[in-house]
């Protein structure tokens, strides 16, 4: 499913003393495949970016297309939408409210009408994909887990209605190192099954580095770049400004250009650093 | 980005904004009083004048304090059509079946009706020109007798005061849940009233499981800023009184005699 | 940044074999607190107690200002034994805790009125208070913002004001438990920032809990907490240099920390790095070595 934004703006209380344009020209294409992330400083636009995606902010100025369907048309099938672009929010886990797991990874799906059954067995197979032992956990409140353990409930909750697109708000903050790392090998095997395109927004840019093929930098509701990691990350300057600061191994190569050793190719993980050391390219 | 002002405090530069909150209590409660006292139509002209003055002194929009009107003027009405019927003594004016429609009775409600919205004004006039924060510490100072028998006025206010400051942090919340639940297909706005109450369950309880959490942290946060270390606990804030609460205050008690004595028709003097 | 030096200090927090359980309300033990613990904070040190959620590191926190009682073992304050009662507000009047969530330590609705609560529960005289808070506001850097909501700050912003409404208490020592967990990065650096300038210009005693690596890096000590228990305690270089170790913890070296000891295995003649300039200065010198 591909997403078109075609020259979004985008105004908070317009006409009022407290107006404030939150998105202005924004122009760029995600293609089906894509895991493109989002990034800017806090304020930049990206959280009202991301949910124009599925109409929770409707499009005053602009276009924006999500598979056929038109969001700057005056009507709009919301269920349809919201069940082919899932939105993963900040802080997830504090929208759980039913009884019990099964529950409420049973919410979307039937509220975008499926049966009972069916709204079960696809929970079923969004809560084992997650991570979480179905028959241990089905009939547990979501509020005696852990946090990590909530945190893919919720996503559980949200891939259960098998959504072909996935926003998702920064979905590794206020986890620790092992919750982060479990949750971005998450995405990546989300990925593999059936949310073939990615919409990630994130502070963490070593993430962005690591798990993006696209990056849409943001900066005072303008589009900045929409370039890849690898040529965004190339010129640490270029994010001066932006208030973003450039992952630890576009640093480090940044440090070592300064010192005469040029990566023909930017490192962006661990391994593709070693790699390069070990391929002789500083050396 | 919604803004929640409770009173909806009315910043703006002026003589009543900047008189003690303290004061402001007290003159409102006496105008309370006043307003309850007077049963004379020409008192009650006095009055509509004095909240005139008060408006304009104060820099508040008329049309601003007529709005607070509007959210009682249901109530207004009602008790002013019971007052109509059910007053069934003196010059009868028209009547049919079993209702009557007496003089008495239309002036009763019209006093009724005045009444009730002198005292919303007077009190929007309160809300308009001081902040919460300055009410609750005018309340717990006032306060101050009751806790000499042993009513915890210091909490009272504290309690307040902490109420004031999350209303906005939790309404912020009710959007972000309530967004998080539209994206999971949740709708608030159909149905019938049995199904839309329904629906705001998903809101409603990870609201309250959150309110609870906050609370927890917050109570931990007290503790470690040692709340009720001890019971001579110091006050930063110590309102001053200035001449402008002098002037307020003796405008307004000269007012309420000419208004008491308007009401009791200068009890004969002339 | 100078190696802190211990010598001729006397510890301001002592923890001696201290283990503690959360219990129900019949004392029954429901979950794992800490165990074994053994510490000593001194005086002008900056710690950093890492580990994973549920590591035990936010009750250790808890244990330092009397929040928990050790079940067994004691915990010392500048002298002053957690589990003696009447002293309580002593021991929580020199140590400042900051939490992880801004909003939810923020009493009043104005910055200068949340600021003055805490010395005003101490009965601290209010022209004092007026010089406490005009001087907390400026070790922190927020003073334009004092008459202000602290609603409409950023969250970097909102934990300066809060570090400050500590500040005014006039602590010894102050904790931050995971105050930067929910920060985006210049909100955290905002906070690391101001702790550090504390900790070094005034002199302030820091115990910071956090995950995130990178911030313990210019630590004077990093304690590693795994299952209730001290895993390991040191320089942040000794500390991270066991890689295996901090594997196993649920953490995850810095970047550059990985990168240098991947090197070191395959042979590589370079030292063990904890940043980025360390790294690309080891790599820089290797290759003119060859």
């Amino acid at each position: 499913m591909q997403i078109k934004v075609e020259d979004l703006k985008y105004t908070y209380s317009p006409k009022s003393p407290f107006e404030k344009v939150a998105l202005e020209g924004i122009t760029f294409t995600v293609n089906e495949g894509d895991t493109i992330g989002i990034i800017g400083s806090t304020g930049s636009g990206k959280s009202t970016l991301s949910q124009h995606f599925n109409a929770l902010i409707r499009v005053s100025h602009g276009k924006l297309y999500v598979g056929d369907m038109e969001l700057h048309a005056k009507k709009v099938d919301l269920g349809k939408l919201r069940q082919s672009v899932g939105m993963l929010f900040q802080y997830p886990e504090y929208q759980l409210f039913a009884d019990t797991v099964l529950q409420d990874v049973c919410f979307g799906p039937l509220n975008f009408g499926m049966s009972k059954e069916e709204a079960e067995s696809r929970a079923k197979e969004a809560i084992e994909l997650v991570g979480l032992n179905f028959d241990e956990v089905k009939d547990k409140s979501p509020f005696e887990l852990s946090g990590g353990q909530k945190r893919r409930v919720a996503i559980a909750g949200i891939i259960a209605s098998m959504p072909q697109v996935l926003v998702l708000d920064e979905p590794t903050a206020g986890l620790d190192p092992r919750g982060k790392r479990d949750i971005l090998e998450l995405v990546t095997k989300l990925k593999k099954s059936y949310c073939k395109t990615v919409i990630m927004i994130s502070h963490n840019m070593d993430e962005i580095a690591e798990y993006c093929n696209r990056v849409i930098v943001l900066n005072n509701g303008k589009l900045l770049y929409d370039t890849t990691p690898r040529e965004l990350f190339k010129d640490v300057k270029a994010l001066e400004g932006t208030g973003l600061t450039p992952p630890h191994t576009a640093k480090i190569a940044s440090l070592l250009a300064n010192n005469g050793i040029i990566f023909s190719d930017l490192p962006l993980t661990v391994d593709e650093f070693v790699k390069a050391i070990k391929g002789g390219i500083a050396l | 980005m919604r803004e929640v002002s409770i009173g909806q405090y009315y910043p703006a530069e002026s003589f009543t904004h900047k008189l003690d909150a303290r004061i402001k209590l007290l003159l409102t409660i006496a105008f309370i009083v006043m307003v309850f006292l007077v049963q004379s139509l020409y008192a009650y002209i006095a009055v509509a004048a004095f909240i005139l003055i008060a408006t304009l002194v104060s820099k508040i929009p008329i049309l601003k304090v007529l709005k607070s009107v509007k959210a009682i003027i249901f109530i207004v009405i009602v008790m002013a059509i019971i007052n109509l019927f059910t007053n069934r003594e003196g010059t009868v004016l028209w009547s049919w079946w079993k209702v009557v429609i007496t003089v008495e009775g239309i002036v009763t409600a019209v006093k009724l009706a005045l009444r009730l919205i002198f005292l919303v004004m007077g009190t929007a006039l309160l809300t308009y020109t001081t902040t919460p924060m300055a009410l609750t510490d005018g309340m717990e100072s006032l306060m101050y007798p009751l806790s000499l028998i042993k009513v915890p006025t210091h909490d009272i206010a504290i309690i307040m005061s902490i109420a004031l400051r999350f209303i906005p942090i939790l309404m912020e919340e009710v959007d972000k849940i309530m967004m998080a639940q539209k994206a999971r297909g949740a709708c608030f706005d159909r149905g019938g009233l049995l199904k839309r109450a329904k629906a705001l369950l998903p809101v409603l309880i990870p609201l309250f499981v959150s309110a609870f959490r906050r609370a927890d942290e917050l109570a931990l946060a007290l503790d470690a800023r040692c709340y009720n270390a001890t019971p001579n606990r110091t006050k930063y804030k110590q309102p001053r009184l200035t001449w402008r609460d002098l002037v307020a205050t003796i405008f307004t008690a000269v007012f309420i005699v000419l208004v008491i004595a308007i009401n009791n028709n200068f009890w004969g003097l002339y | 940044m100078s190696a802190f030096s211990y010598e001729n200090k006397t510890p301001i927090i002592s923890v001696n074999s201290v283990s503690y359980d959360y219990r129900n309300s019949q004392g029954e033990s429901i979950a794992r607190g800490v165990r074994g613990i053994d510490l000593d904070v001194y005086q002008g040190e900056f710690v950093v107690l890492l580990g994973h959620n549920g590591s035990g590191k936010s009750t250790l926190a808890k244990l330092l200002n009397g929040f928990c009682v050790p079940d067994e073992g004691s915990v010392t304050v500048a002298g002053i034994d957690t589990k003696d009662d009447l002293k309580i507000y002593d021991i929580r009047s020199k140590i400042g805790m900051v939490f992880q969530n801004p909003d939810n330590q923020m009493v009043a609705a104005i910055i200068e009125d949340d600021m003055a609560f805490g010395p005003e529960n101490l009965g601290v005289p209010r022209d004092e208070i007026e010089e406490r808070i005009t001087w907390a506001l400026d070790v922190v850097n927020m003073s334009e913002h004092r008459k202000r909501s602290p609603s409409k700050l950023s969250g970097g912003q909102k934990q300066r004001i809060a570090i400050a409404s500590v500040l005014a208490m006039m602590p010894d020592v102050l904790i931050l438990d995971e105050s930067t967990a929910m920060l985006d990065p210049k909100g955290r650096k905002e906070v690391m920032d101001t702790a550090r300038m504390l900790n070094c210009q005034k002199g302030m005693t820091v115990i910071l809990i956090t995950h995130y690596m990178d911030e313990a890096i210019e630590a004077d000590r990093v304690v590693v907490l795994d299952e209730g228990k001290i895993l390991t305690s040191g320089t942040p270089k000794e500390v991270f240099s066991k890689v295996d170790l901090i594997k196993s913890a649920g953490l995850e070296l810095p970047i550059a920390s990985k990168i240098s000891s991947e090197l070191i295995a395959l042979g590589y003649d370079i030292p063990f790095a904890l940043t980025d300039e360390e790294l690309a200065e080891g790599i820089c010198k290797l290759k003119s070595k060859i």
